[in-house]
Protein backbone atom coordinates (compact mmCIF):
# COMPACT_ATOMS: atom_id res chain seq x y z
CA UNK A 1 0.00 0.00 0.00
CA UNK A 2 1.74 3.12 -1.23
CA UNK A 3 0.14 5.75 1.03
CA UNK A 4 2.00 4.04 3.84
CA UNK A 5 5.36 4.18 2.08
CA UNK A 6 4.60 7.61 0.67
CA UNK A 7 4.26 8.90 4.21
CA UNK A 8 7.42 7.10 5.33
CA UNK A 9 9.28 8.60 2.36
CA UNK A 10 8.07 12.11 3.12
CA UNK A 11 8.95 11.82 6.82
CA UNK A 12 12.40 10.53 5.88
CA UNK A 13 12.95 13.85 4.11
CA UNK A 14 11.79 15.93 7.09
CA UNK A 15 9.48 15.69 10.12
CA UNK A 16 6.03 17.13 9.42
CA UNK A 17 2.65 17.80 10.98
CA UNK A 18 -0.11 15.45 9.95
CA UNK A 19 -1.95 18.21 8.15
CA UNK A 20 1.16 19.14 6.15
CA UNK A 21 1.46 15.60 4.85
CA UNK A 22 -1.61 15.93 2.61
CA UNK A 23 -0.05 18.67 0.50
CA UNK A 24 3.42 17.14 0.46
CA UNK A 25 1.96 13.80 -0.58
CA UNK A 26 -0.07 15.23 -3.45
CA UNK A 27 2.84 17.34 -4.61
CA UNK A 28 5.20 14.36 -4.60
CA UNK A 29 2.67 12.42 -6.69
CA UNK A 30 2.69 15.15 -9.35
CA UNK A 31 -0.95 16.07 -8.71
CA UNK A 32 -2.18 12.67 -9.92
CA UNK A 33 -3.18 11.34 -6.53
CA UNK A 34 -5.64 12.99 -4.17
CA UNK A 35 -5.66 11.80 -0.61
CA UNK A 36 -7.86 12.81 2.35
CA UNK A 37 -6.88 13.67 5.89
CA UNK A 38 -8.69 10.58 7.20
CA UNK A 39 -6.42 8.27 5.19
CA UNK A 40 -3.36 10.13 6.42
CA UNK A 41 -4.30 9.93 10.10
CA UNK A 42 -5.33 6.28 9.94
CA UNK A 43 -2.03 5.44 8.27
CA UNK A 44 -0.05 7.56 10.74
CA UNK A 45 -1.75 5.75 13.67
CA UNK A 46 -0.79 2.34 12.37
CA UNK A 47 2.77 3.47 11.56
CA UNK A 48 3.11 4.77 15.13
CA UNK A 49 1.77 1.48 16.52
CA UNK A 50 4.36 -0.46 14.49
CA UNK A 51 7.11 1.79 15.81
CA UNK A 52 8.03 3.06 12.33
CA UNK A 53 6.99 6.64 13.03
CA UNK A 54 6.81 8.68 16.22
CA UNK A 55 4.71 11.71 17.00
CA UNK A 56 5.92 14.35 19.44
CA UNK A 57 3.89 17.19 20.85
CA UNK A 58 5.77 20.36 20.13
CA UNK A 59 6.08 22.73 23.09
CA UNK A 60 3.75 25.68 22.67
CA UNK A 61 2.18 24.04 19.61
CA UNK A 62 -1.37 24.99 18.76
CA UNK A 63 -4.29 22.77 17.82
CA UNK A 64 -5.55 19.58 19.32
CA UNK A 65 -4.91 15.85 18.98
CA UNK A 66 -2.91 14.95 15.87
CA UNK A 67 -2.55 18.57 14.88
CA UNK A 68 -0.24 19.33 17.77
CA UNK A 69 2.13 16.54 16.91
CA UNK A 70 5.09 16.65 14.61
CA UNK A 71 5.74 13.22 13.12
CA UNK A 72 9.16 11.85 12.31
CA UNK A 73 10.52 8.54 11.05
CA UNK A 74 12.23 6.11 13.46
CA UNK A 75 15.35 4.03 12.63
CA UNK A 76 13.05 1.00 12.15
CA UNK A 77 10.93 3.13 9.82
CA UNK A 78 14.01 4.02 7.75
CA UNK A 79 14.92 0.31 7.46
CA UNK A 80 11.38 -0.52 6.36
CA UNK A 81 11.43 2.29 3.77
CA UNK A 82 14.77 1.09 2.36
CA UNK A 83 13.52 -2.48 2.14
CA UNK A 84 10.44 -1.31 0.22
CA UNK A 85 12.39 0.99 -2.12
CA UNK A 86 14.67 -1.88 -3.16
CA UNK A 87 11.92 -4.41 -3.89
CA UNK A 88 10.53 -4.35 -7.46
CA UNK A 89 6.77 -4.16 -7.92
CA UNK A 90 5.45 -7.50 -9.16
CA UNK A 91 1.93 -6.37 -10.09
CA UNK A 92 1.15 -5.04 -13.56
CA UNK A 93 -1.65 -2.50 -13.85
CA UNK A 94 -4.95 -4.22 -13.10
CA UNK A 95 -7.21 -4.73 -16.10
CA UNK A 96 -10.39 -3.54 -14.50
CA UNK A 97 -10.87 -0.64 -16.83
CA UNK A 98 -14.50 0.42 -17.05
CA UNK A 99 -14.32 0.38 -20.85
CA UNK A 100 -13.43 -3.27 -20.66
CA UNK A 101 -16.46 -4.02 -18.49
CA UNK A 102 -18.72 -2.10 -20.90
CA UNK A 103 -17.34 -4.09 -23.84
CA UNK A 104 -18.07 -7.31 -22.02
CA UNK A 105 -21.76 -6.40 -21.78
CA UNK A 106 -22.23 -4.98 -25.29
CA UNK A 107 -24.41 -6.87 -27.72
CA UNK A 108 -22.00 -8.40 -30.24
CA UNK A 109 -24.69 -8.32 -32.93
CA UNK A 110 -24.72 -4.53 -32.65
CA UNK A 111 -21.22 -3.52 -33.78
CA UNK A 112 -22.39 0.06 -34.45
CA UNK A 113 -22.89 0.65 -30.76
CA UNK A 114 -19.51 -0.86 -29.92
CA UNK A 115 -17.85 1.30 -32.56
CA UNK A 116 -19.52 4.44 -31.25
CA UNK A 117 -18.29 3.68 -27.75
CA UNK A 118 -14.74 2.98 -28.96
CA UNK A 119 -14.69 6.15 -31.12
CA UNK A 120 -15.94 8.31 -28.26
CA UNK A 121 -13.40 6.71 -25.94
CA UNK A 122 -10.59 7.36 -28.44
CA UNK A 123 -11.64 11.01 -28.59
CA UNK A 124 -11.48 11.34 -24.83
CA UNK A 125 -8.06 9.70 -24.62
CA UNK A 126 -6.72 12.03 -27.31
CA UNK A 127 -8.08 15.09 -25.50
CA UNK A 128 -6.51 13.85 -22.25
CA UNK A 129 -3.19 13.34 -24.02
CA UNK A 130 -3.34 16.83 -25.48
CA UNK A 131 -4.03 18.25 -22.01
CA UNK A 132 -1.11 16.37 -20.49
CA UNK A 133 1.12 17.54 -23.33
CA UNK A 134 0.12 21.18 -22.60
CA UNK A 135 0.98 20.64 -18.94
CA UNK A 136 4.34 19.20 -19.92
CA UNK A 137 5.06 22.24 -22.11
CA UNK A 138 4.15 24.59 -19.26
CA UNK A 139 6.40 22.66 -16.91
CA UNK A 140 9.22 22.77 -19.46
CA UNK A 141 9.02 26.55 -19.55
CA UNK A 142 8.51 27.05 -15.82
CA UNK A 143 11.29 27.84 -13.43
CA UNK A 144 10.21 25.17 -10.97
CA UNK A 145 13.07 23.12 -9.60
CA UNK A 146 12.82 19.33 -9.42
CA UNK A 147 10.87 19.23 -12.67
CA UNK A 148 12.07 15.77 -13.63
CA UNK A 149 9.79 13.60 -11.49
CA UNK A 150 6.64 15.60 -12.32
CA UNK A 151 7.59 15.35 -16.02
CA UNK A 152 8.15 11.59 -15.77
CA UNK A 153 4.77 11.12 -14.06
CA UNK A 154 3.05 12.99 -16.89
CA UNK A 155 4.96 10.81 -19.34
CA UNK A 156 3.57 7.76 -17.55
CA UNK A 157 0.08 9.19 -18.07
CA UNK A 158 0.84 9.69 -21.78
CA UNK A 159 2.32 6.23 -22.30
CA UNK A 160 -0.65 4.60 -20.56
CA UNK A 161 -3.17 6.61 -22.59
CA UNK A 162 -1.27 5.69 -25.74
CA UNK A 163 -1.40 2.00 -24.84
CA UNK A 164 -5.15 2.31 -24.21
CA UNK A 165 -5.61 4.03 -27.57
CA UNK A 166 -3.72 1.32 -29.40
CA UNK A 167 -5.81 -1.28 -27.64
CA UNK A 168 -9.01 0.51 -28.77
CA UNK A 169 -7.81 0.52 -32.40
CA UNK A 170 -6.96 -3.14 -32.05
CA UNK A 171 -10.48 -3.87 -30.68
CA UNK A 172 -12.06 -2.06 -33.61
CA UNK A 173 -10.02 -4.00 -36.14
CA UNK A 174 -10.83 -7.36 -34.52
CA UNK A 175 -14.53 -6.58 -34.12
CA UNK A 176 -14.65 -5.50 -37.78
CA UNK A 177 -13.06 -8.66 -39.02
CA UNK A 178 -15.28 -10.84 -36.81
CA UNK A 179 -18.27 -8.97 -38.25
CA UNK A 180 -17.04 -9.53 -41.81
CA UNK A 181 -16.58 -13.24 -41.33
CA UNK A 182 -20.07 -13.50 -39.80
CA UNK A 183 -21.44 -11.74 -42.87
CA UNK A 184 -19.54 -14.08 -45.18
CA UNK A 185 -21.00 -17.09 -43.40
CA UNK A 186 -24.48 -15.58 -43.75
CA UNK A 187 -23.95 -14.99 -47.49
CA UNK A 188 -22.73 -18.57 -47.99
CA UNK A 189 -25.74 -19.96 -46.10
CA UNK A 190 -28.10 -17.90 -48.26
CA UNK A 191 -26.49 -19.19 -51.46
CA UNK B 1 -7.57 34.58 -38.08
CA UNK B 2 -6.87 34.25 -41.79
CA UNK B 3 -6.76 30.79 -43.33
CA UNK B 4 -3.23 29.93 -44.39
CA UNK B 5 -4.27 26.73 -46.11
CA UNK B 6 -7.72 25.75 -47.31
CA UNK B 7 -8.69 22.42 -48.81
CA UNK B 8 -12.05 22.31 -50.56
CA UNK B 9 -13.44 18.92 -51.31
CA UNK B 10 -10.05 17.60 -52.39
CA UNK B 11 -9.81 14.20 -54.07
CA UNK B 12 -6.86 12.26 -55.38
CA UNK B 13 -7.26 9.12 -57.47
CA UNK B 14 -4.64 6.78 -58.81
CA UNK B 15 -5.07 3.94 -61.23
CA UNK B 16 -3.24 0.78 -60.36
CA UNK B 17 -3.63 -1.61 -63.31
CA UNK B 18 -7.37 -1.62 -63.88
CA UNK B 19 -8.17 -0.59 -60.29
CA UNK B 20 -8.96 2.97 -59.34
CA UNK B 21 -7.73 3.92 -55.91
CA UNK B 22 -9.22 6.95 -54.19
CA UNK B 23 -6.41 7.98 -51.87
CA UNK B 24 -8.33 11.10 -50.85
CA UNK B 25 -12.06 11.36 -51.13
CA UNK B 26 -13.59 14.79 -50.58
CA UNK B 27 -11.38 16.30 -47.87
CA UNK B 28 -12.11 19.85 -46.64
CA UNK B 29 -9.84 21.43 -44.04
CA UNK B 30 -9.01 25.01 -43.03
CA UNK B 31 -5.71 25.72 -41.32
CA UNK B 32 -5.40 29.13 -39.74
CA UNK B 33 -2.22 31.17 -39.62
CA UNK B 34 -0.17 30.22 -36.58
CA UNK B 35 -2.06 26.99 -36.02
CA UNK B 36 -0.47 23.59 -35.33
CA UNK B 37 -2.59 20.85 -36.87
CA UNK B 38 -1.91 17.13 -36.42
CA UNK B 39 -3.21 14.67 -38.98
CA UNK B 40 -3.50 11.10 -37.78
CA UNK B 41 -4.41 7.93 -39.58
CA UNK B 42 -3.27 4.38 -40.17
CA UNK B 43 -1.06 3.63 -43.16
CA UNK B 44 -3.15 3.84 -46.30
CA UNK B 45 -5.52 6.39 -44.76
CA UNK B 46 -4.37 9.07 -47.22
CA UNK B 47 -2.41 11.23 -44.81
CA UNK B 48 0.84 11.23 -46.82
CA UNK B 49 -1.07 11.96 -50.04
CA UNK B 50 -2.68 14.90 -48.29
CA UNK B 51 0.71 16.27 -47.24
CA UNK B 52 2.08 15.87 -50.79
CA UNK B 53 -0.84 17.84 -52.21
CA UNK B 54 -0.57 20.67 -49.68
CA UNK B 55 3.19 20.69 -50.28
CA UNK B 56 2.63 21.18 -54.04
CA UNK B 57 4.56 17.97 -54.71
CA UNK B 58 1.55 16.56 -56.55
CA UNK B 59 -1.75 17.83 -57.97
CA UNK B 60 -5.24 16.92 -56.81
CA UNK B 61 -7.67 15.11 -59.11
CA UNK B 62 -10.62 17.22 -57.96
CA UNK B 63 -11.34 20.03 -55.53
CA UNK B 64 -9.07 22.97 -54.78
CA UNK B 65 -6.24 23.79 -52.42
CA UNK B 66 -5.51 27.41 -51.51
CA UNK B 67 -2.16 28.33 -50.03
CA UNK B 68 -2.03 31.92 -48.76
CA UNK B 69 -5.05 32.58 -50.95
CA UNK B 70 -3.52 31.13 -54.16
CA UNK B 71 -5.39 28.31 -55.91
CA UNK B 72 -2.73 25.67 -56.54
CA UNK B 73 -4.55 24.05 -59.50
CA UNK B 74 -4.31 27.28 -61.48
CA UNK B 75 -0.51 27.44 -61.22
CA UNK B 76 2.07 26.17 -63.70
CA UNK B 77 4.61 23.54 -62.69
CA UNK B 78 7.27 26.26 -62.46
CA UNK B 79 5.10 28.39 -60.20
CA UNK B 80 4.42 25.35 -58.02
CA UNK B 81 8.10 24.65 -57.67
CA UNK B 82 8.69 28.28 -56.62
CA UNK B 83 6.03 27.91 -53.94
CA UNK B 84 7.53 24.65 -52.80
CA UNK B 85 10.95 26.23 -52.47
CA UNK B 86 9.97 29.56 -50.98
CA UNK B 87 6.72 29.17 -49.06
CA UNK B 88 6.89 25.65 -47.67
CA UNK B 89 9.30 24.13 -45.19
CA UNK B 90 9.47 20.35 -45.23
CA UNK B 91 10.50 18.09 -42.37
CA UNK B 92 10.87 14.39 -43.12
CA UNK B 93 11.12 11.21 -41.12
CA UNK B 94 14.56 10.50 -42.64
CA UNK B 95 15.82 14.08 -41.99
CA UNK B 96 17.06 14.31 -45.65
CA UNK B 97 20.23 16.26 -44.91
CA UNK B 98 23.02 16.30 -47.47
CA UNK B 99 25.87 14.24 -45.98
CA UNK B 100 28.71 16.35 -47.40
CA UNK B 101 27.38 19.63 -46.04
CA UNK B 102 27.74 21.06 -42.52
CA UNK B 103 24.76 21.89 -40.29
CA UNK B 104 25.01 25.53 -41.33
CA UNK B 105 25.23 24.70 -45.04
CA UNK B 106 22.32 22.27 -44.83
CA UNK B 107 20.15 24.78 -43.01
CA UNK B 108 21.14 27.55 -45.43
CA UNK B 109 20.51 25.47 -48.54
CA UNK B 110 16.99 26.75 -49.32
CA UNK B 111 18.15 30.38 -49.06
CA UNK B 112 21.12 29.61 -51.37
CA UNK B 113 18.86 27.89 -53.91
CA UNK B 114 16.57 30.92 -53.82
CA UNK B 115 19.56 33.14 -54.58
CA UNK B 116 19.44 34.72 -51.17
CA UNK B 117 22.83 34.66 -49.55
CA UNK B 118 22.95 38.14 -48.15
CA UNK B 119 24.34 38.79 -44.74
CA UNK B 120 20.87 38.99 -43.14
CA UNK B 121 19.90 35.63 -44.66
CA UNK B 122 23.00 34.01 -43.22
CA UNK B 123 22.32 35.69 -39.89
CA UNK B 124 18.78 34.33 -39.86
CA UNK B 125 19.98 30.78 -40.57
CA UNK B 126 22.40 31.12 -37.65
CA UNK B 127 19.63 32.43 -35.45
CA UNK B 128 17.34 29.51 -36.39
CA UNK B 129 20.10 26.98 -35.66
CA UNK B 130 20.62 28.63 -32.27
CA UNK B 131 16.87 28.59 -31.61
CA UNK B 132 16.74 24.80 -32.13
CA UNK B 133 19.77 24.34 -29.85
CA UNK B 134 22.34 23.67 -32.61
CA UNK B 135 24.20 26.98 -32.33
CA UNK B 136 27.37 25.22 -31.21
CA UNK B 137 27.39 22.63 -33.98
CA UNK B 138 27.34 24.80 -37.10
CA UNK B 139 30.36 23.05 -38.65
CA UNK B 140 29.38 19.47 -37.90
CA UNK B 141 28.50 17.10 -40.73
CA UNK B 142 25.33 14.94 -40.38
CA UNK B 143 27.38 11.82 -39.62
CA UNK B 144 28.73 13.57 -36.53
CA UNK B 145 25.22 14.24 -35.21
CA UNK B 146 22.61 12.13 -33.42
CA UNK B 147 19.20 11.57 -35.00
CA UNK B 148 17.63 14.20 -32.78
CA UNK B 149 20.33 16.71 -33.73
CA UNK B 150 19.88 15.99 -37.44
CA UNK B 151 16.16 16.61 -37.09
CA UNK B 152 16.90 19.94 -35.38
CA UNK B 153 19.07 20.99 -38.34
CA UNK B 154 16.19 19.95 -40.62
CA UNK B 155 13.81 22.13 -38.58
CA UNK B 156 16.19 25.09 -38.90
CA UNK B 157 16.38 24.42 -42.65
CA UNK B 158 12.58 24.38 -42.86
CA UNK B 159 12.41 27.70 -40.97
CA UNK B 160 15.19 29.38 -42.95
CA UNK B 161 12.89 30.80 -45.65
CA UNK B 162 10.28 31.97 -43.12
CA UNK B 163 7.76 29.76 -44.89
CA UNK B 164 4.00 30.15 -44.92
CA UNK B 165 3.75 26.67 -43.56
CA UNK B 166 5.85 23.83 -42.23
CA UNK B 167 4.83 20.35 -43.35
CA UNK B 168 6.19 17.61 -41.13
CA UNK B 169 5.88 13.99 -42.25
CA UNK B 170 6.28 11.62 -39.26
CA UNK B 171 9.06 13.83 -37.85
CA UNK B 172 9.58 11.56 -34.84
CA UNK B 173 9.32 8.28 -36.76
CA UNK B 174 13.07 7.66 -36.65
CA UNK B 175 13.72 8.95 -33.15
CA UNK B 176 13.54 7.31 -29.75
CA UNK B 177 10.82 8.64 -27.45
CA UNK B 178 13.05 11.09 -25.59
CA UNK B 179 14.49 12.58 -28.80
CA UNK B 180 11.01 12.58 -30.31
CA UNK B 181 9.70 14.60 -27.39
CA UNK B 182 12.56 17.11 -27.74
CA UNK B 183 11.83 17.51 -31.44
CA UNK B 184 8.12 18.09 -30.85
CA UNK B 185 8.79 20.58 -28.05
CA UNK B 186 11.02 22.51 -30.47
CA UNK B 187 8.33 22.49 -33.17
CA UNK B 188 5.82 23.71 -30.60
CA UNK B 189 8.20 26.51 -29.63
CA UNK B 190 8.50 27.50 -33.32
CA UNK B 191 4.75 27.89 -33.34
CA UNK B 192 4.72 29.89 -30.13
CA UNK B 193 7.76 32.11 -30.79
CA UNK B 194 7.44 32.75 -34.54
CA UNK B 195 3.71 32.15 -35.06
CA UNK B 196 4.75 29.40 -37.45
CA UNK B 197 1.88 27.47 -39.07
CA UNK B 198 2.54 23.73 -38.87
CA UNK B 199 0.81 20.68 -40.32
CA UNK B 200 2.17 17.40 -39.04
CA UNK B 201 1.24 13.95 -40.26
CA UNK B 202 1.78 11.16 -37.76
CA UNK B 203 0.43 7.80 -36.68
CA UNK B 204 1.80 8.40 -33.18
CA UNK B 205 -0.82 9.71 -30.73
CA UNK B 206 1.85 11.10 -28.37
CA UNK B 207 3.14 13.27 -31.23
CA UNK B 208 -0.34 14.25 -32.44
CA UNK B 209 -1.13 15.52 -28.92
CA UNK B 210 1.14 18.52 -29.58
CA UNK B 211 -1.34 19.88 -32.15
CA UNK B 212 -4.02 22.49 -31.41
CA UNK B 213 -6.30 20.40 -33.53
CA UNK B 214 -6.17 16.68 -34.28
CA UNK B 215 -7.71 15.47 -37.54
CA UNK B 216 -8.13 11.76 -38.17
CA UNK B 217 -8.27 10.34 -41.69
CA UNK B 218 -9.61 6.97 -42.66
CA UNK B 219 -9.96 5.61 -46.20
CA UNK B 220 -9.25 9.06 -47.62
CA UNK B 221 -11.90 10.84 -45.59
CA UNK B 222 -11.85 13.00 -42.47
CA UNK B 223 -13.55 10.85 -39.83
CA UNK B 224 -12.84 13.02 -36.83
CA UNK B 225 -11.66 16.49 -35.99
CA UNK B 226 -11.07 17.61 -32.44
CA UNK B 227 -9.92 20.83 -30.85
CA UNK B 228 -7.23 20.06 -28.33
CA UNK B 229 -7.27 23.48 -26.65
Amino acid sequence: MSVRYGILGLLAREPQHGYELKNSFEEAAGGFWNINYGQIYITLDSLVKEGLVEGKVKAGGEGRGHNRKVFSITPDGLDELKRWLKAPVDKVRPLRDEVFVKLAFMDPSNPEMIHDLLDEQRRLYLIKMAELTRRKQRLRKSRAKDKLIADLLMDAGLFHAEADLRWLEHCKAKIDSAQRSRMNVAVRNDG
Amino acid sequence: MKAQVTLENVAKCYTKGTMEIRALDGVSIDVKRGEFVSIMGASGSGKSTLLHLIGALDRSTAGEIYLEGKALSSLSDDALSDIRRERIGFIFQQFNLLPTLTSFENAALPTLLAGRARREDRERVREMLAAVGMGDRLDHKPEELSGGQMQRVAIARALSMQPAIILADEPTGNLDSKMGEETLAILKECQESYGQTIIMVTHDAKAAAYGDRIITLKDGKVVEELEAI
